[in-house]
């Protein structure tokens, strides 16, 4: 029997980083996502990579910046010569298994490298394979009888739905039917605020029907409600999962890995969906239950997806790949200068260190600068404010570095020339 | 930016409803045809669906990604459900669920025995059998007693046990539904599960499409639209949709282009 732990990555999909009732969410119900955060490593500041489906997943499986991995955008494969988890885990003697959403090249592959493939997205992604994913992978748990230790990705779709119900939703129609005034959720603080937006938010904002600005308050605060019973439904398939583990007794010897690739504006800013460089974008719930641990620690700094790879090489003592950029969050993270995002749809790159959070943009926008401490909704643009032009500079150079010293794809488009700063 | 497939390039508003030349076009029938599918009464019913994927943009997308058989058998004094489910990614693994629910004949379907096992197979159509499991189970002094792979475990039991897609027998009836839970997560039992009948009709003809929408805790909207005898022809779950055999003879795409939920995909 080995002596090394179980390894299960549950990924969900576009879910807002408060979206779990274990944060004290009082619009939803999540018992399945609680059950990690009740006695897991909850990390209350994790960043997205890039607030986009295939290359945040992209970070997931090498550990890497997407302008590292070449996967800039959603269908791309990961350059040559980076080794993914599966692979990675493989040739350690890890059992490796894959299930679920997938977004990168050849999104519907039966065929991964380092992994076994038990059940990829049902033609691309739809509420019908975050079940068949868990039937799978309830299958394959129960079934399980080899003394390796396994690697399982759940990589479930919801609550990516949302963007469906964006699309129909639109202003020219009513409600379908009424909610309960005290069930629908309010609207944040932020809902108004327009801190110097970037011509390339304002035109993504332009381009989807919710955001247009023809819904009223109550239509949002409906969009709300239903984007909470999306994140519920996936919280479905956890709880399933997470019962699996429990009657096969793999709880004691099973690490679990929650995040979700991205976030979700959910009205923030006005928006909704993603790509943004706003912190409800970017920012994604992550937790990490530890066999037989007995209560919950929380990390604050700044982490990020990437750091998952490292972290669970450490969880398996196998040695992490060279060059990788996260880092392994079980190590004194109080030497790393911030955590950096990256957004081609949004032509922009953002760096989170400490209270502060700066955005620029290689299109000319004007960059951004956000006292995360004082205003964590981000409505008030320091970027101006004279008090604030050496933060603003040391924010500026601190994301110079962190960029200038990745290794990045040749493939990355003409538009990612970026000044220094 | 070069082949950024996700950008919204255009903003036309889609998901129209059901027009009354488009069911027409689409069941191929006309006045007087009732809809009925073979094997169908009040009291059991054989349902046949074809399951369609509608994420992003329907002209690449709108394949067919499986099958649905709802089956109501009636005996004396008890009700069978059974449930044959097909998914297929495009590879051609497919994952097969069967299920089946005994219940009493009485007001609440009171749950008396399930059966369940879902199958794997890859794409040289060959069955894994390490992705083969099999689970069935009792209702006893209000838990549930179930065997998996030879192991016995015992649950505490939501006081109602309804699996996936027996809900149509709930529309059928216009039942408005307190308890609901899914079959596959049979113990994550939810509340304020509820049916709405949107006040909305669309005609057609003799008839009239009526949209009920399900939802509740943990469920996304499900909108049916029912027959004027209250057959559920087309159901809409998030990127997913569900379409009777009989109404969809080779014209789904038509349908699924005016049904779509997501036929516009706006990644960002």
């Amino acid at each position: 029997m080995s002596t090394k732990p179980n390894i299960i990555v549950i990924t969900t999909d576009q879910q807002h980083h408060t979206a779990v009732s274990a944060l004290g969410n009082e619009y939803l119900h999540t018992p399945g996502m609680d059950a990690i955060y009740e006695k897991g490593i909850v990390f209350n500041n994790a960043y997205s990579t890039n607030p986009v489906c295939g290359p945040a997943r992209s970070s997931i499986l090498t550990g890497r910046m997407p302008c590292e991995t070449g996967v800039y955008d959603n269908g791309m494969n990961i350059r040559k010569g980076i080794p993914n988890l599966g692979r990675w885990f493989s040739d350690a003697g890890y059992n490796t298994v894959y299930a679920g959403k997938w977004h990168l090249r050849d999104n519907f592959s039966s065929s991964i490298d380092g992994f076994d493939v038990i059940m990829t997205g049902i033609n691309i992604q739809c509420n019908a394979s975050d079940t068949g994913i868990t039937s799978s992978v309830e299958a394959y748990l129960r079934n399980y009888d080899d003394d390796k230790p396994f690697m399982l990705m759940a990589m479930y779709v919801q609550p990516h739905d949302i963007c469906g119900f964006v699309n129909y939703f639109t202003d020219e129609q009513d409600m379908l039917y009424e909610i309960p005034e005290n069930e629908l959720p309010p609207l944040p603080s932020n809902f108004y605020s327009e801190p110097a937006e970037p011509v390339k938010f304002k035109n993504f904002k332009s381009r989807i029907p919710s955001t247009r600005g023809n819904w009223d308050e109550k239509k949002w605060r409906y969009y709300l409600w239903h984007y909470y019973r999306y994140v519920e439904g996936v919280d479905c398939e956890i709880s399933r999962l997470l019962t699996v583990l429990n009657d096969t007794g793999m709880s004691d010897n099973t690490i679990v890995v929650f995040a979700s690739d991205h976030g979700e504006n959910a009205a923030h800013h006005r928006t909704t969906l993603k790509t943004t460089l706003y912190n409800e974008s970017c920012r994604v719930p992550m937790a990490i239950r530890i066999p037989k641990a007995d209560k919950k620690t929380v990390v604050s700094e700044p982490v990020s997806l990437m750091d998952i790879f490292p972290t669970l090489c450490d969880f398996a003592d196998i040695g992490q790949p060279e060059n990788m950029t996260g880092r392994d969050l079980m190590s004194d993270l109080r030497d790393r200068s911030g955590v950096p995002i990256e957004s081609y749809g949004g032509s922009g790159r953002a760096f989170a260190a400490g209270k502060y959070k700066v955005v620029a943009f290689n299109n000319g926008d004007q960059s951004q600068l956000f006292d995360l401490e004082n205003d964590p909704f981000e409505t008030k643009n320091l970027c101006k404010d004279v008090e604030y032009s050496d933060i603003l500079v040391q924010m500026l150079k601190l994301m110079d570095n962190a960029f200038s010293t990745m290794d990045m794809a040749e493939c990355l488009p003409e538009e990612n020339k970026w000044p220094s700063y | 930016m070069k082949g950024h497939k996700g950008a919204a390039k255009d903003d036309k508003s889609i998901r129209t409803r059901l027009t009354p030349e488009l069911v027409l076009a689409s069941a191929g029938t006309g006045p007087g045809d009732s809809y009925m599918p073979i094997g169908f009464s009040s009291d059991s019913y054989t349902l046949l669906y074809r399951i369609w994927g509608n994420h992003q943009k329907l002209r690449f997308q709108n394949k067919n990604m499986g099958f649905l058989e709802i089956k109501k058998e009636q005996s004396e004094g008890f009700k069978n459900f059974s449930i044959s489910r097909v998914l297929v990614n495009s590879d051609n693994m497919n994952l097969h669920i069967a299920a089946n629910l005994k219940t009493l004949d009485d007001e609440f379907n009171t749950p008396v025995h399930f059966s369940w096992r879902s199958r794997v197979t890859d794409n040289a159509l060959c069955i894994r059998p390490e992705l083969t499991i099999e689970r069935s189970g009792r209702i006893e002094s209000g838990r549930v007693i179930e065997t998996i792979g030879g192991k016995e475990y015992m649950r505490a039991f939501s006081g109602c046990m309804v699996f996936d897609f027996t809900v149509y027998d709930f529309v059928l009836r216009g039942i408005e539904m307190t308890d609901f839970t899914f079959f596959e997560n049979m113990y994550s039992f939810k509340s304020k599960n509820r049916l709405f009948t949107v006040d909305r009709c669309i005609p057609f003809k003799d008839y009239t499409l009526r949209p009920m929408i399900q939802l509740g805790n943990g469920l996304t909207e499900r909108i049916f639209y029912r027959d004027n005898s209250g057959i559920p022809i087309i159901t809409v779950q998030n990127s997913a949709a569900y379409i009777l055999d009989t109404v969809a003879k080779e014209k789904t795409s038509i349908l699924m282009e005016e049904l779509n939920t997501g036929g516009v995909h706006y990644e960002y």
